[in-house]
């Protein structure tokens, strides 16, 4: 009889009592999460009407529909979508530069894709009307891709060599694209007008408040493939945790695994930039969280930032929409109040450990 | 069979390797030695397919360098000095992914077992020793190789210094688990340090000396006073025991 491989989850791992339960338990939160936020805000939406609305379509008076189709339920979209694509691009390029320090916002593809969406807003009008009509509203995620992959793909050739990625010369690098990217986008704030200095503003600060559905319609294509495609890269990505020449010995194909997870974090960190702004530290935490829980096992691991990052992200934006209600606080501040410390703890605790 | 045929290997400009011509058969240990910086590593990179070279390599009668990656991986497993791991695995996790390669065969307990670690699995790898994560590695790779020799032949263990952070105990011990597996059938190619070890345990030797090939042939034909004083620049006394291989007794540096 030829055994069945079981599911990654379901195996028996000693030492890793937690598991076989993330999952499951990750994906009861986010459900958790994702209705009482559709609940939470101004206008106080019964989760009962709520329900009735989306079954019968009649739950809900004519603005409280209005309110839950066009504001909340992209919100939420969006929320899942962009908390999702940054773990997943956190934890992707984490194996990549094989470090637990690498993130897309602090090594500067966060800035790249900024850049990106920054030069469209301003010079986008520049295009060739052809060219322009056929990119259309993807526009500004595309240039943020371009942005993203320009970026990760220079961290990494200046970063690492023979095999080896040199952390300092990382971190260093990505301050350089960092202050480049501002500096660029400082030159475009004086040729901006008011109504692209008011799009700029958003980038700096991260916000879900501009959600729509053809920003949602952006994520679907963007980051939704990297999720589900991620794990497959798991096993390539678990071998280069030893070292590229090791992986290679254990007969995986390096520069393969390499360029897919370079295209797959320029996707949906660019994406997630393009549609939210910069939002931080979601890609670090969350990963990071999970280690501890569950190990760095990459097939567990990228599936299961995937839900722990939108379930924190939404969680964040319910946060930003109701602390100073009526008003509202970009979600990048709420991200960057509980990111920044835990990124210090992080520091700390790896003090001392051989690699940084 | 393991065949190089006037391999070269230049690395930035640099010719590290020329001319170097060698068959280790499968069923014997073939150790490769030489001082620091002959080229020891690099002809072990070379056959492991990790370096670009001139001439040839085949392994099994397959051009090692237009081989792909994944049936290289199911014909010859990989040591090399030292592996940095970067995130925080389990002695377990480290052997699985030798495992995960699909020889089959064994588990992970019985592997750990093999090189002394047995109970280790659940332990943080980075709380080992240097010596005891070497041996987890050794699990590893004997997890990816699975048996010595299948029906498509035989298979290999490139092996760089696997014993050089070990203590004498585990030195012999894995020294012998490297026999063990030649004499099952399968090829073992190592670079060794201690020429004492070689000696006692190679069936070939290949002795390097500034990126050529010295000498190649049974241990008592390379580890003579000659060959080695040339190699390594310092006077040696040799010694025969009763048993197998020989004694090596450092005399007078001839450059001190």
């Amino acid at each position: 009889m030829v055994a069945l491989p079981l599911p990654v989850a379901a195996q028996r791992r000693p030492g890793r009592p937690l598991a076989r339960l993330a999952t499951p338990g990750l994906l009861v939160l986010l459900i958790a999460v994702s209705v009482i936020s559709v609940g939470t805000g101004a206008a106080g939406l019964s989760l009962s009407q709520i329900a009735s609305d989306l079954v019968s379509g009649a739950g809900l008076s004519q603005r409280d529909h209005v309110i839950l189709f066009d504001i909340r339920l992209p919100r939420l979209m969006i929320g899942l979508l962009v908390g999702a694509g940054l773990a997943v691009s956190g934890a992707l390029m984490q194996g990549l530069f094989r470090n637990p320090l690498a993130d897309p916002g602090i090594v500067g593809v966060g800035a790249g894709s900024g850049l990106g969406a920054v030069l469209a807003i301003v010079l986008g009008g520049l295009l060739p009307a052809g060219l322009l009509s056929a990119v259309g509203a993807q526009l500004i995620p595309v240039a943020a891709f371009a942005g993203g992959w320009v970026t990760v793909i220079l961290l990494y050739r200046v970063a690492t060599q023979g095999g080896r990625t040199s952390v300092p010369t990382m971190l260093l690098a990505g301050i350089a694209v960092g202050a480049f990217s501002g500096a660029i986008t400082g030159m475009l704030v004086y040729i901006a007008n008011d109504q692209q200095l008011r799009d700029l503003t958003f980038w700096g600060l991260g916000s879900l408040a501009g959600a729509s559905w053809s920003k949602v319609g952006s994520g679907v294509v963007f980051i939704l493939p990297v999720l589900l495609l991620a794990p497959f890269l798991g096993r390539g990505l678990n071998a280069l945790a030893l070292g590229e020449a090791q992986a290679a010995h254990m007969g995986v194909q390096v520069q393969l695994v390499k360029r897919l997870a370079i295209l797959a974090v320029a996707a949906s960190a660019g994406a997630s930039v393009a549609v939210a702004g910069g939002i931080g530290f979601i890609g670090i935490v969350v990963p990071h969280l999970l280690r501890l829980l569950t190990g760095p096992d990459h097939r567990l691991l990228l599936p299961n930032a995937a839900l722990l990052g939108a379930t924190l992200l939404v969680l964040a934006d319910m946060l930003a929409r109701t602390l100073v209600a009526p008003a509202e606080m970009p979600i990048g501040i709420v991200t960057a109040t509980i990111g920044a410390p835990v990124f210090l703890w992080i520091l700390l605790r790896r003090r001392g450990i051989a690699g940084f | 069979m393991l065949q190089a045929e006037n391999l070269a290997v230049s690395l930035g400009g640099r010719r590290l390797l020329s001319g170097i011509s060698l068959e280790a058969g499968p069923g014997r240990l073939t150790a490769i030695v030489g001082p620091n910086g002959s080229g020891k590593t690099t002809l072990l990179r070379a056959m492991t397919g990790d370096l670009r070279y001139e001439g040839r390599i085949r392994l099994n009668g397959q051009e090692v360098a237009e081989a792909h990656p994944r049936a290289l991986a199911a014909l010859r497993a990989v040591l090399t000095q030292e592996t940095q791991v970067a995130f925080p695995f389990t002695v377990e996790e480290i052997v699985m992914l030798g495992l995960e390669q699909g020889q089959g065969g064994s588990d992970a307990a019985s592997l750990l077992a093999q090189v002394d670690l047995p109970g280790f699995g659940p332990r943080p790898y980075h709380e080992l020793s240097g010596g005891e994560q070497q041996r987890a590695h050794l699990a590893r790779v004997l997890g990816q190789i699975g048996a010595a020799a299948s029906a498509e032949g035989p298979r290999w263990l490139f092996l760089d210094e696997p014993v050089s952070s070990l203590d004498i105990g585990h030195q012999l011990m894995i020294m012998q688990l490297a026999r063990n597996f030649a004499e099952a059938g399968g090829g073992v190619i190592a670079v060794m340090h201690d020429l004492n070890l070689t000696a006692m345990f190679a069936d070939h030797v290949a002795l390097l000396c500034k990126g050529g090939l010295r000498a190649f042939g049974r241990p008592e034909e390379v580890l003579t006073e000659p060959h080695l004083e040339h190699a390594f620049g310092c006077r040696l006394r040799i010694n025969t025991p009763p048993s197998r291989g020989v004694w090596l007794l450092p005399q007078t540096a001839s450059h001190g």
